[in-house]
């Protein structure tokens, strides 16, 4: 059974919603909630504002979060009903982001008078949230395993978690059991927290939006800070080399785009994801000052480190090699090819143009063959051929540049 | 008598005298159904059936050609459009299908012909025909011991995996041979049933290694040594080691060149050392490090391994949510036999040409039209020649009709 001092520090727990009814003061109804302004709704205010904040300025701890306070019960709901609220669905995954961090360093410091991790502990918290886990003293090879977890509830997490390391294939699965260190549990759990928190973002009901939004108690705070944001989004740059195409994103490949929404919404970047985009606009003539602008928008966004970067892949530091994109084959080992993707895929990418004679190999060959088409299309249409600039009225492998290796 | 009707009739007949013996399908209510019949082109879906009897009494009385159920589960099975029918769960199946992967037997008796120039050739038809490029192919596949024996190979490895992996015991998965070229698993696990699309691909990914990443699994060099994994490690990296401990007590040099592709100094080293690897492995020491070896070489050892030990299944089928698969019980249109359930204790000695008969043994006069020999029961037929007319028990002429290489005279 998990102790109310623990849903007080974290009340993403699902404990959280009964202990609620053990705090008449906390339990509001959703019109009170909106219509009349309480004292225990005054405290949070500010300090909601102030994790708004945290997570604008990408900060992976919060300043004014105390642990302790039982009014976290009612503050966790209520951050997520502003979140919902919010024109700029971007604020959401920074938000979630340095929220569901600093919930890791304190998991991280659940631990034991002898410095170890409090293993008994985090079952609990985990169990709370309906896992099935269990504290295990595993030892295989010269790693030492803590825990096992479930792999439907494993699942449900990592496969938010684009990176090999998080990948079912590698992990240790053993009768429906997947073992884990104590880091990796944590890391867990701040997904867990993070996806909770982003829910906000899934919130579809335009009607009670409007009403959040012009709520008395909560209004004016939404305006205050939607005006934290502006001018939070850097544009995207064109560039030279293809300056005469004004429809920017039609020249990107199913796998980029699919970053650049995320670059652009503020959500995280997995380090594959980051480096291939990074390798990909310098290699389309993007300026590292360019690629630093877009990648602001990252929740994490450290410039130190993403200069460091992305001069060393454009051959400004390093040995001076500048890295080329990755070709098609190895995305599709990283998982980052999206060919067939209902929502980003492409017919050039999936091989499924009727017209086709070539198949795409990298990102840089689909970017050519787009810009060469767009081309064509614009020409046609300043000439007054009459056709339309659809796609169907060209094949636009006619003639096109070949792809270079 | 047509071929067809002779068929359907029988294919009725079987309904009749053994279908009181079906057991129920699960969750029957909720399961979509499609046929294809004998006298109507095309599949004829979105049927829902509220019980076993009717749905006994229906295939009686159509005696389909073909027979499918949904592996997902609706509140509204017979409804036209997806997206109505009311998804509630989807069972987790694997087909493995000899289609998908390579059999030595493939060139002796599966040929092709190019629609385009009419070239032939034996064996799996090629991507491009080899005379004009054409792509589209009339393709004749057959199907023998050697097949249906790697088919149970790739099965058994599947379902081991299902058992010491995700810890689905045995009660829990029902195994089937497809009554033609391959097997079935159906997982019937709630935790199974409730995954995503997301969560069900990454299931999918494990049971065919996609993504293992080496790295990711723990094979790294440390201070000089290559740190592996042991017996004990679950999941791939201990499969991994297995096959490697098992294979190094076997390969040869020229094995350790050729298979695996290293290159001669360091396959003789592999060679030389491969009792102190044994050693290691066997008392669960992960150090690798063997003088002349390097990292790539234990890359190299896995990789095989890996290429040597996943289980072939066709992957859609464990993906979609909406798929429909073969009835259990049912008869399969190509061949005449019985989608045949298979008790757990009796996998490794079911004999699919002979445990999967249904139909009696009287005399059938048969036209071929030529094709290569094939075993039923303990009998081995053919090879026929065209025009052959030949007198062949039931189960072996209803197998040559249904197959396409036979009819009546």
């Amino acid at each position: 059974m998990v102790s109310h001092n623990l849903v007080f520090k974290y009340p993403w727990l699902e404990s959280a919603k009964k202990l609620l009814e053990k705090y008449p003061q906390l339990n509001f109804s959703l019109d009170d909630l909106l219509q009349n302004i309480s004292p225990v709704i005054s405290a949070i205010l500010p300090r909601i504002k102030s994790i708004i904040e945290d997570g604008l300025e990408r900060r992976e701890s919060l300043r004014d979060y105390n642990s302790n306070d039982p009014n976290n019960l009612i503050l966790f709901p209520v951050l997520k009903l502003v979140l919902s609220a919010l024109k700029e669905r971007s604020i959401i995954y920074q938000v979630a982001n340095a929220f569901s961090k600093h919930m890791k360093e304190l998991l991280d410091n659940e631990r034991m008078q002898d410095g170890r991790a409090d293993a008994e502990k985090l079952v609990t918290i985990a169990r709370d949230i309906g896992w099935v886990i269990e504290p295990s003293d595993e030892r295989f090879g010269n790693e030492i395993f803590s825990f096992r977890m479930g792999f439907d509830h494993y699942l449900s997490l990592s496969v938010k978690m684009k990176d090999p390391n998080w990948k079912l294939t590698n992990q240790k699965l053993r009768k429906g059991y997947v073992y884990l260190a104590g880091k990796d549990l944590t890391r867990l759990l701040e997904e867990y927290c993070k996806q909770k928190i982003l829910e906000a973002g899934d919130f579809n009901d335009p009607g009670l939006k409007e009403k959040i939004r012009t709520s008395p108690v909560f209004g004016p705070f939404i305006t205050e800070v939607e005006e934290l944001t502006k001018g939070q989004r850097a544009a995207f740059p064109m560039t030279e080399n293809y300056a005469h195409i004004t429809q920017k994103e039609l020249l990107f490949p199913p796998c980029v785009r699919v970053i650049y929404q995320k670059a652009t919404q503020g959500i995280n970047m997995v380090h594959l994801e980051r480096l291939f985009f990074a390798f990909f606009l310098l290699n389309i003539g993007y300026t590292v000052e360019d690629v630093l602008d877009i990648y602001r928008n990252s929740p994490d966004f450290n410039d130190k480190i993403a200069r460091y970067q992305i001069e060393h892949a454009a051959g400004e530091k390093g040995r001076g090699t500048k890295y080329r994109a990755h070709s098609c084959d190895k995305l599709k080992s990283y998982q980052l090819c999206y060919a067939n993707d209902p929502t980003y895929g492409h017919a050039w990418c999936a091989n499924t143009d009727p017209e086709k004679k070539k198949l795409i190999t990298s990102p840089i060959g689909f970017v050519r063959r787009m810009a060469w088409f767009l081309q064509k299309q614009q020409e046609e249409a300043s000439q007054g051929s009459g056709q339309s600039a659809g796609t169907d009225k060209m094949n636009p492998q006619e003639e096109e540049p070949t792809e270079k290796p | 008598m047509g071929k067809e009707i002779y068929l359907k009739k029988m294919f009725q007949t079987y309904y009749k005298s053994e279908a009181s013996c079906f057991p129920t399908y699960s969750d029957l209510s909720m399961r979509e159904f499609g046929f294809i019949q004998w006298d109507q082109p095309g599949m004829t879906r979105h049927k829902g059936f509220s019980s076993l009897p009717p749905l006994l009494q229906f295939l009686e009385k159509v005696g389909p050609r073909h027979t499918y159920v949904s592996t997902t589960g609706y509140s509204h099975p017979e409804y036209p459009d997806m997206n109505d029918k009311g998804y509630q769960f989807c069972d987790f199946v694997i087909d493995i299908d000899m289609d998908h992967f390579h059999t030595s037997c493939k060139a002796e008796h599966d040929s092709w012909t190019c629609n385009a120039c009419y070239q032939e050739g034996r064996g799996e038809k090629p991507e491009k025909c080899p005379q004009c490029e054409g792509t589209k192919f009339q393709d004749f596949n057959w199907l023998c011991d050697t097949c249906l024996t790697a088919a149970k190979q790739e099965f058994l490895k599947a379902t081991s995996l299902l058992e010491d992996d995700f810890g689905i015991p045995p009660e829990e998965m029902q195994y089937f041979f497809s009554g033609n070229r391959g097997y079935h698993v159906h997982v019937e696990n709630t935790r199974f049933r409730q995954l995503d699309g997301e969560s069900r691909r990454e299931l999918t990914d494990y049971v065919t290694t996609v993504g293992l990443s080496l790295d990711a699994l723990g094979l790294r060099s440390s201070s000089n040594a290559v740190v592996g994994f042991t017996l004990e490690t679950p999941g791939w990296a201990g499969r991994i080691t297995k096959f490697i401990q098992e294979f190094l007590n076997i390969a040869t040099p020229d094995d350790l060149s050729m298979k695996v592709g290293l290159q001669a100094g360091v396959a003789k080293s592999v060679f030389d050392n491969h009792e102190v690897i044994l050693q290691r492995i066997q008392s669960n020491n992960p150090i690798w490090s063997i003088k002349g070896t390097s990292i790539d070489t234990w890359k190299a050892l896995c990789a095989y391994a890996v290429k040597n030990i996943f289980p072939n299944i066709d992957i859609p089928v464990s993906l979609d949510v909406h798929r429909l698969i073969r009835l259990p019980d049912s008869l399969h249109g190509k061949t005449g036999f019985r989608v045949t359930r298979i008790p757990f204790e009796k996998i490794k000695e079911f004999d699919p040409f002979r445990d999967a008969l249904v139909f009696g043994s009287q005399p059938l006069k048969v036209k071929m039209k030529g094709c290569p020999r094939f075993r039923i029961g303990d009998i081995i037929y053919g090879p026929y020649t065209p025009g052959e007319i030949v007198e062949l028990p039931t189960n072996a002429g209803i197998f040559a009709l249904c197959q396409g290489v036979a009819d009546f005279p």
